[in-house]
């Protein structure tokens, strides 16, 4: 089976019947071997979607298959084949980081001798051997977050899922469990990673769901989703408006030839344009025109940002 | 299976690491129990010297078939020591004995037989023995001191110095004038023996598992401060399934392959735990430093420590089946810790309250684990002085815990 996760239909409305759809009948398939990401902003419906595929959270309707077993009927098969990474720091502050593991590992069953090689293969895989007998709690944010996957890690699962596990922490961090990742993937693990990091979805992903409002909107390969896009290129424009109507400008902008897209961002004006170094001109001097003028200027290649933007009308960002 | 064991195992442990927990666990109870007893003990009875002590309940063997027996049995029933000693005469020494271990007397004087005879024969030395009970402080030492001075009195008598009939009449203050009169009356008995054999006075203490119950403060706080940081104790332990549910540790515990009901009673027996931990160490430091003695039997001492934590255990679990949220559990823990306390009499004893009171008090779990444990300590009462308050609380852990039981995994269902 090159399929270790199906998902069918799975729909979740919370405080049913009047609640919020938080995940609207989406359907997709992970294989074994491979990184997919979810990616869509805060709200999209990435934690209620792994949620129910750990267990923790039951479908409204629709069901999964996971390591060939049903998350509705089979859920202790599903739990003992996946890791789950939560996307909250989810340990024990006031024992040290290698208690933490003995106690989660107990969790998973492991015991024995197998129980001291995982806790100490994982101390290794997070970089914490040497602080294993010090207290979570004295921990930096980093730490604490490769700890909390460490433990994810523990019985060796055919499926490790990763909920946002970058958030809020410092740069070298986050590249250290990027790589980790990496290298986790290399060695076999499949993967299911959460995250509204477009570029963090890029670098990792074999392939890519686009998730927003609940709804699957595009999947697939990064090269594939690009070519979604078309050829157009995403033109980032600070402005400085001088008294100019913002609504206006971007109306005057869709106008020009060649602009395919203008979504305002803020201050910011965001153009998905069939090509940028034709379009550039024409789209400053209509600036200029409104009384406004262009205080900096980006040009981006086609990327996930661009299908974003072109799918929802809306800028994938914090 | 094991792993409602190695959450039970990791709770316990948490907790007794957290040095903050200590505190309130065990420090405050024994610290608060020390400066209400220190406070309240001139009021209650022998823990303060400043005290008036009265009636110390005194019992008399006379094995003597003699005068002098009976000389010293009339020197406890003197005028001048009527307020503070109250003398009974016993004929069996064991039964006199048990009296004493049984709290019913402070002290037992023994007359043995031939001492009037001894007393007249100085190759014989004579003897008189005084036991006493080793959880009074004040009673005992009085007790012997009125015996030391009768057999002072005798001395002098028998080694037939003036002077020392002057000294005996120079305590006439401390002992009134019928012990001042005894050395005339033993002279006249006796012919003056320079250099015989004085009387001897053998005295002691019954041993620490034989002896009796005096009132003393701390066998009243020690236990009431128990069960009022047990409470506490046991609610924060209790409200622990709502603090992992905020902290994410629960929905972690839920991702692995653990089942609602084996978390549950992980926690469940983690709370016993640390509670049948705390009260036993409490109980256990009290009487090693407070010297409060726990009665008389051990399988009702275990079972009133059990069937307290249970019960305090089943109303915490229910406290946080009903709470919204580990805030909420907090403020109506604290709140029910409170008023359980003041109604069951941890800070004032229910006994005094009014009759209107005593059914509210008699709702508390406070009130029966007071009870009972109190029965024990304060009046050395055994297995069947109990009984009642550790059905009452097993009764009351009974329901308590089935409705937590029944509504703690539909309030964690998602
Ligand atoms: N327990 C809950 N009860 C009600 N609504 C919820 C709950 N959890 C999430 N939601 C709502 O469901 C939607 C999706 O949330 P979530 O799955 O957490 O998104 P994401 O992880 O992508 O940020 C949001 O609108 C959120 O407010
Ligand atoms: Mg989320």
């Amino acid at each position: 089976m090159t399929n270790i996760v199906q998902v069918r239909n799975l729909l979740k409305q919370y405080n049913p019947p009047s609640g919020v759809i938080a995940v609207k009948d989406i359907s997709f398939d992970i294989r074994r071997g491979e990184v997919f990401s979810l990616l869509g902003p805060n709200g999209a419906g990435k934690t209620s979607t792994i949620s129910m595929l750990s267990c923790l959270l039951a479908p409204s309707s629709g069901d999964a298959e996971v390591a060939g077993h049903s998350i509705t009927t089979a859920a202790p098969l599903v739990k003992q084949a996946i890791g789950v990474v939560p996307q909250e720091i989810a340990l024990y502050q006031t024992i040290s980081a290698a208690e933490n593991l003995i106690f989660w590992g107990r969790m998973y069953g492991l015991s024995g001798q197998r129980l001291q090689e995982r806790v100490a293969a994982t101390l290794a895989i997070a970089g914490l051997t040497d602080r294993a007998h010090d207290k979570v709690e004295s921990f930096s944010g980093g730490m604490k977050r490769r700890l909390n996957i460490a433990v994810g890690l523990l019985h060796q699962p055919q499926i490790l899922y990763l909920d946002e596990p970058t958030v809020g922490i410092d740069p070298q961090s986050r590249r250290r469990i990027l790589d980790t990742i990496k290298t986790l993937n290399e060695q076999g693990m499949t993967v299911l990673y959460t995250t509204h990091y477009m570029e963090e979805a890029e670098e990792l992903s074999d392939r890519i769901g686009i998730i927003d409002h609940g709804e699957l909107i595009a999947l697939g390969a990064l090269a594939e989703l690009t070519r979604l896009v078309g050829e157009s290129d995403l033109i980032d424009l600070d402005v400085e408006y001088n008294g100019a109507d913002q609504q206006a400008l971007a109306a005057g902008l869709q106008a020009q030839p060649g602009v395919q897209r203008v979504v305002v961002e803020d201050g910011r004006l965001l153009l998905a344009v069939d090509q940028a170094d034709t379009a550039l001109a024409d789209v400053v001097v209509a600036v200029a025109r409104a009384g406004a003028h262009v205080r900096q200027l980006e040009i981006r290649e086609p990327n996930l940002e661009a299908l974003f933007l072109h799918l929802t009308g809306r800028a994938l960002r914090d | 299976m094991k792993k409602p064991w190695f959450i039970a195992l990791n709770d316990t442990l948490m907790r007794f690491r957290d040095r903050n927990g200590l505190l309130l666990m065990l420090a405050a109870p024994l610290v608060l129990a020390a400066i209400t007893g220190a406070a309240f003990g001139g009021l209650t009875g022998s823990g303060s010297s400043a005290s008036p002590i009265t009636d110390i309940p005194v019992i008399l063997v006379n094995a003597d078939e003699g005068a002098f027996g009976q000389q010293v049995v009339d020197a406890f029933d003197a005028a001048e020591l009527a307020d503070l000693v109250e003398p009974v005469a016993m004929v069996d020494l064991d039964a006199a004995r048990r009296q004493v271990e049984e709290g019913a007397a402070r002290a037992v004087v023994y007359i043995p037989a031939g001492f009037s005879a001894a007393v007249a024969d100085p190759a014989n030395g004579a003897v008189l023995e005084v036991l006493t009970d080793p959880t009074s402080s004040f009673s005992p030492l009085i007790i012997r001191s009125i015996v030391e001075q009768i057999a002072a009195q005798f001395n002098t008598a028998i080694s037939g110095g003036q002077i020392a009939a002057d000294q005996a009449l120079a305590r006439q203050d401390v002992l009134g004038p019928a012990l001042a009169q005894l050395p005339q009356a033993i002279s006249a008995a006796v012919s003056a023996q320079p250099g015989g054999r004085r009387i001897e006075l053998h005295s002691r203490s019954l041993a620490a598992e034989e002896r009796g119950g005096d009132f003393n403060a701390l066998a009243f706080f020690a236990p009431s401060m128990a069960i009022l940081f047990l409470m506490f104790t046991i609610f924060e332990a209790a409200r622990s399934l709502l603090d992992e549910e905020r902290e994410w540790t629960l929905p972690r515990l839920l991702s692995t392959p653990t089942r609602f009901d084996q978390i549950l009673a992980g926690k469940i027996g983690g709370v016993l735990i640390t509670g049948v931990l705390q009260l036993s160490i409490l109980i256990l430091v009290s009487g090693l430093i407070f010297g409060v003695h726990w009665g008389s039997s051990w399988p009702g001492l275990a079972l009133m420590v059990l069937s307290t934590v249970l019960a305090a255990a089943s109303l915490g679990m229910f406290i946080t089946a009903m709470a919204r949220d580990a805030a909420q559990a907090g403020v109506i823990g604290s709140a029910v810790a409170l008023i359980f306390a003041i109604l069951g009499g941890n800070f004032i004893t229910a006994t005094a309250y009014p009759a209107w009171l005593q059914p509210l008090s008699k709702l508390t779990i406070n009130r029966w684990a007071l009870d009972g444990l109190t029965d024990l300590s304060l009046r050395q009462g055994g297995f069947g002085d109990v009984a009642l308050e550790i059905g009452v609380l097993f009764g009351m852990a009974a329901i308590f815990f089935f409705i937590a039981v029944w509504r703690l995994p539909r309030r964690f269902a998602h």
